[in-house]
């Protein structure tokens, strides 16, 4: 495998969080750090990632490569003004939302094969089959969320799902039929408050099958999502993540993640006023600095530090 | 908007950073770049915790600063500077290990503002358990 390439799955579980913003400038500050990024729209039926660098027309989008008008994904990568900096317009044919099973795997190979340091994905709002499986194809994923109760009860389930979805893949590799009947299980938490707890689930997986649960924390462990907090407007917003990270440590048995928080910045209204990246226009906002430092974290995990 | 933390330097340069780390953790902090401005901030503000830079500050500067600390009662002073004027600060609010030697660390001035508002990270903590439970209740964890 490619140990420079690193592709990023950008997910807002709850629409409006400022996911797209995010992506299109964090792609930015990857991109002035030296490394080569292809961002792509993958807001599958809502895309507009293309709007925020001004991009007013496009030569190819996505859809020419559904509907197979290209055959190479890498066809209808476009350059952008911004050095090292590439993109994938998304596309907005109907149905494109519901992409099929086929298609979607299709579109994952290629994802894998196109040159880059860094790929990021900008995926849809919500938690359907189609963002998530999208994530689990990335090393990492962002998962973007605001302070608000709402907007973090979305990423919590959004993680959950994520996790339930990765294990019924495992589990019906692993040819487990009894674990997918205890994950089920485990999705009824009222009538089995047992397995309400990733512990829980796992003292009963052990007792099914010891090597298929050991498997199971293998991959608790290597899952390392960055929550990043979006328009934080105070210390308290700041600490939102930390909330969500001490939930996913407790039921979940997620132990790595990393909570990153992104000050509430008027720079970027004014950017977006002006459709040009907020990165470009105001680099020095709080807005900037805060991706930047994101931007680093990225960078740091891609070079092994 | 009121302020947790002032901080007097009258290095604009050495002020700026610590006060943007200070507001990058969330911290509501106010520089001030000179005795009248940090006089009155404190005034208006009454912060929990105010940060004394003395680098380049002049005698008198110095000196308004020790009178400073030596009467002002539940303030909690973090002092910065050169090890033989730190030293020279005495009161109720200042504590050897809040006198902080340059190099100037901004990291560590961040770490020992935090431990300096408790009462304010106790409220956060409050705040924070009440997040806790609600996301529980809705996700049904509990």
């Amino acid at each position: 495998m490619d140990k420079k390439k690193q592709n990023v799955a950008i997910v807002g579980p709850k629409g409006g969080v400022g996911k797209t913003i995010i992506s299109a400038n964090l792609a930015i500050a990857l991109s002035k750090l030296g490394k080569k990024v292809i961002v792509v729209d993958l807001d599958l039926g809502a895309s507009n990632l293309h709007t925020t660098f001004g991009l007013t027309t496009s030569k190819y989008t996505l859809d020419d490569y559904i509907l197979n008008k290209v055959k190479n994904l890498a066809d209808i990568v476009q350059d952008t003004d911004v050095s090292n900096l590439r993109i994938i317009c998304g596309g907005d044919v109907p149905g494109i939302a519901n992409l099929h099973y086929q298609k979607k795997v299709k579109l994952i190979r290629n994802l894998a094969t196109l040159e880059s340091d860094f790929v990021l994905l900008d995926l849809g709002a919500g938690a359907s089959y189609n963002v998530i499986d999208f994530l689990i194809i990335a090393q990492n994923g962002l998962l973007v969320t605001t302070p608000d109760v709402n907007s973090l009860l979305n990423c919590y389930s959004f993680i959950k799902t994520l996790i339930f979805r990765r294990l019924t893949f495992y589990f019906k590799r692993a040819k487990c039929p009894e674990l997918l009947e205890l994950l089920e299980k485990a999705k009824q938490t009222d009538d089995h408050p047992h397995l309400k707890t990733m512990a829980g689930f796992l003292q009963e997986a052990r007792k099914i099958d010891a090597a298929v649960a050991k498997g199971v924390k293998k991959i608790l462990w290597r899952f390392k999502p960055i929550v990043v907090v979006n328009r934080v407007q105070t210390e308290n917003d700041a600490k939102a993540g930390e909330t969500i990270r001490k939930l996913m440590r407790q039921y979940l048995s997620v132990e790595s993640s990393v909570t990153m928080a992104i000050r509430e910045d008027q720079a970027v209204r004014n950017a977006l006023a002006h459709l040009t990246p907020i990165m470009l226009e105001a680099p020095e906002s709080k807005f900037c600095i805060d991706i930047k430092e994101i931007a680093l974290t990225l960078y740091n995990s891609e070079a092994g530090t | 908007m009121s302020h947790s933390v002032v901080i007097f330097s009258v290095d604009k340069l050495r002020g700026g950073i610590i006060n943007d780390i200070l507001q990058r953790h969330g911290i509501k902090a106010l520089w001030a770049g000179s005795i009248l401005d940090t006089r009155d901030a404190i005034s208006t503000h009454t912060p929990t915790v105010a940060i004394l830079d003395t680098k380049d500050s002049l005698a008198g500067e110095i000196d308004f600063l020790l009178n400073l600390c030596r009467t002002l009662q539940g303030l909690i002073f973090i002092v910065l500077g050169i090890p033989s004027v730190i030293s020279t600060f005495k009161g109720p609010g200042v504590h050897a290990e809040l006198c902080l030697a340059d190099p100037l660390d901004p990291e560590l001035i961040v770490s020992k503002v935090k431990e300096s508002l408790p009462a304010k990270n106790s409220i956060k903590e409050n705040k924070q358990d009440r997040l806790e439970n609600d996301l529980k209740q809705f996700l049904k964890l509990d």
